[in-house]
């Protein structure tokens, strides 16, 4: 009778820790009403309590992980990969307090663990022990910044993926563990070594693709980067050429006698108007933008959308080619990586737009360069999942740009980006602080 | 009292819009006054500062010292219910971006007939000065500028823990209390439901029966209360 007593108050120490840990790590409070709190509470401490009087077995860590993780998520109705990598991280805590617990045994109370420990493992003090220490650990602050970290960058990623690495990791951790109090067999161990090689296997797979794919984001941005001045220069050509030839145009209708060559001269002046309403477009548009690979960025981007599309280019008067001067190449190299990411996205997302509506937009004020993207879109935009890392509209294996971007601009202290939302426009602005 | 702001470096298109000012006011009991610039010097940026009741811009795209883009950007960040109409020589292309960013009412061709669009974009004006038009919040460093004609209904997502603004083409979730939302929303909005506020302007019927709400878009919501009947004064 004891030993129930001592069970289940241990049980209710830890289960109201894990919660607690839980409520800290994801920063969030209870969703639920006080009744379901405390049904829930109850009837996770007796599954608990139970699986510790029936079995020794490291099975009883997995299955009260795999039900803490369904009681957190309708305690806290958070996302499930958020859930699942929390009722990780907690476990991992509890693991790392116990095995704190098992050094203190042996070092200060000078006892041996694999003799010893069974009479002490799973005791009341030893829970309150490691309590303590999970405790201690979540109200440091540095760790709880990491923990909140662990738990929030996993909510793009495939679930089930998660699902199966914590179920591993929460497994092999309690087997290692266990290992210390109680013998295993050696065809046991070698299978959990073999299941070792293959999680980490897949892991360094996993790191070495992430680390491929953005090596092509940004060599797809490098190569956009090193052609941009010589693309300058050709549109410069293509300006002059165009005018040139308009010219040639008009001498010669000037050269034909109108009564005469009447369907002549009507020619030349339809390819007259024709010429004229296109240089009113991109390239015409253009070129109030100053030399220095933006222009060159900006042209490359818009010029091959079709007419369905809507330019909007808003070039303020206070921009002029000392602005673009007062930017240091590197700067201005990865401003440009920036703006290609965000054209491409904005292209990308107005495209799907029964409007479709792509905006750029550049002028200076109070020492600051400011350039908006505009697109429209279509559905909902979920900016917090935008704000994470790798998110993409295009699911899974995309959004490796945007990360780029995100990169650049968190490590250049002369970059800024702002989202907003105007109606049905999505614009984000670049602010180049021209305080060098 | 209406205040009217005029920027245009042409004398002839300034005396027009004097005249077409004084034509539309005419017609109605409003009091006004009407300030004339020739260019966007620091008188006008006085202007600008300065608290006058019920403003209403008029524009000029392309003046000597500065352009009426930057001019209303420089507008909005004092305020976001003056009503400014923009004056052009040219077609401006693609001005859906500039629209929802700068709040504009509209663009008004120098030479197509523009007596007669000014007429009309000023009884507008008038229709909409004093009203609120938008609201703008910020959440989780995002900026939502959110016209209000625009918004059906507002609810809370109690599982998330956001608040929704449904409007015509999407939905905005956001880290904020209804409480929070309502105090930025006109009177044409009213509680429906303990988590609902609706924009009356947009519903088309009510059926109190069914309590089922159906906007004009064809979209329907059963968030209807008993409790929040009495406000509901709608045709049914």
């Amino acid at each position: 009778m004891n030993d129930v007593i001592n069970v289940f108050l241990s049980s209710i120490i830890v289960t109201g820790v894990q919660f607690f840990a839980a409520s800290k790590i994801m920063a969030t409070q209870l969703m639920v009403k006080k009744n379901d709190v405390y049904a829930v509470y109850f009837l996770l401490t007796l599954i608990t309590t139970i699986l510790f009087l029936l079995t020794d077995n490291f099975w009883r860590v997995l299955i009260i992980a795999i039900i803490l993780t369904f009681s957190n998520k309708f305690l806290f109705k958070q996302e499930w990969n958020k859930v699942i990598i929390t009722t990780f991280l907690i476990n991992t805590l509890f693991a790392i307090s116990e095995i704190i617990f098992a050094i203190f045994f042996e070092v200060i109370l000078w006892l041996d663990v694999r003799i010893d420990g069974q009479n002490y493992f799973g005791s009341m003090l030893a829970n309150i022990f490691i309590s303590i220490v999970v405790l201690l650990f979540l109200n440091n602050p540095f760790c709880i910044k990491i923990l909140r970290k662990m738990s929030n960058n996993t909510l793009n990623s495939n679930k089930y993926l998660f699902l199966i690495i914590s179920i591993f990791g929460v497994t092999i951790s309690a087997i290692l563990i266990y290992g210390t109090y109680y013998k295993f067999s050696t065809v046991g161990l070698l299978l959990v070594v073999l299941l070792l090689i293959f999680i980490y296997g897949f892991i360094i797979y996993k790191l070495f693709y992430e680390k491929n794919m953005k090596e092509l984001a940004q060599n797809k941005n490098n190569l956009l980067i090193d052609n941009i001045y010589e693309y300058e220069k050709v549109i410069e050509v293509q300006k002059m050429e165009s005018h040139e030839n308009k010219n040639q145009l008009r001498i010669i209708k000037g050269m034909l006698l109108e009564d005469e060559n009447k369907e002549a001269c009507d020619y030349i002046s339809e390819l007259l108007k024709e010429k004229s309403d296109k240089d009113k477009t991109l390239l015409e548009r253009v070129k109030d933008i100053p030399n220095g690979g933006l222009r060159a960025l900006i042209y490359s981007k818009l010029s091959p959308l079709s007419e369905e599309f809507k330019i909007c280019l808003s070039i303020s008067r206070t921009i002029n080619s000392k602005t673009l001067d007062m930017i240091r190449p590197s700067l201005n190299v990865d401003m440009c990586k920036v703006l290609g990411v965000f054209l491409d996205n904005a292209i990308e997302a107005s495209s799907e737009a029964q409007k479709k509506v792509v905006g750029v937009e550049l002028f200076c004020e109070e020492n600051k360069f400011y350039i908006i993207i505009s697109n429209s879109f279509t559905g909902n935009i979920d900016v917090e999942k935008m704000m994470n890392t790798n998110y993409s509209s295009k699911g899974v294996g995309h959004g490796y740009g945007l990360l780029l971007a995100k990169s650049i601009i968190t490590n250049n202290k002369h970059l800024t980006n702002k989202i907003k939302i105007n109606g049905n426009i999505f614009s984000q602005t670049l602010i180049i602080d021209l305080n060098l | 009292m209406i205040s009217f702001i005029v920027c245009d470096d042409n004398l002839m298109i300034r005396k027009n819009i004097e005249n077409i000012i004084l034509k539309k006011m005419m017609k109605n009991d409003f009091a006004y006054k009407t300030y004339i610039f020739d260019d966007y010097n620091d008188n006008f940026s006085k202007i600008i500062n300065q608290k006058l009741p019920n403003k209403i811009y008029i524009l000029d795209i392309e003046a000597p010292s500065n352009s009426g883009i930057d001019i209303a950007r420089a507008i909005r960040h004092k305020d976001l219910d003056s009503v400014i109409i923009f004056l052009t020589s040219h077609e401006e292309l693609g001005y859906m971006v500039l629209k929802s960013e700068l709040l504009f009412l509209t663009f008004i061709s120098k030479y197509d007939q523009y007596e007669e669009n000014l007429e009309k974009a000023i009884g507008k004006a008038i229709e909409l000065v004093g009203k609120k038009l938008y609201i703008r919040l910020e959440d989780r460093g995002v900026v939502y500028t959110i016209p209000l004609n625009e918004i059906l209904y507002i609810t809370k997502d109690s599982q998330e823990r956001k608040t929704i603004i449904k409007t015509d083409y999407t939905e905005f979730k956001l880290n904020k209390t209804l409480l929070e939302v309502t105090e930025l929303l006109d009177e044409n909005f009213t509680q429906t439901h303990r988590a609902c506020i609706i924009n009356k302007m947009r519903v088309r019927s009510v059926d109190m029966k069914k309590k089922l709400i159906t906007f004009d878009d064809g979209s329907q919501i059963t968030l209807l209360s008993d409790n929040y009947k009495k406000g509901l004064k709608l045709n049914e």
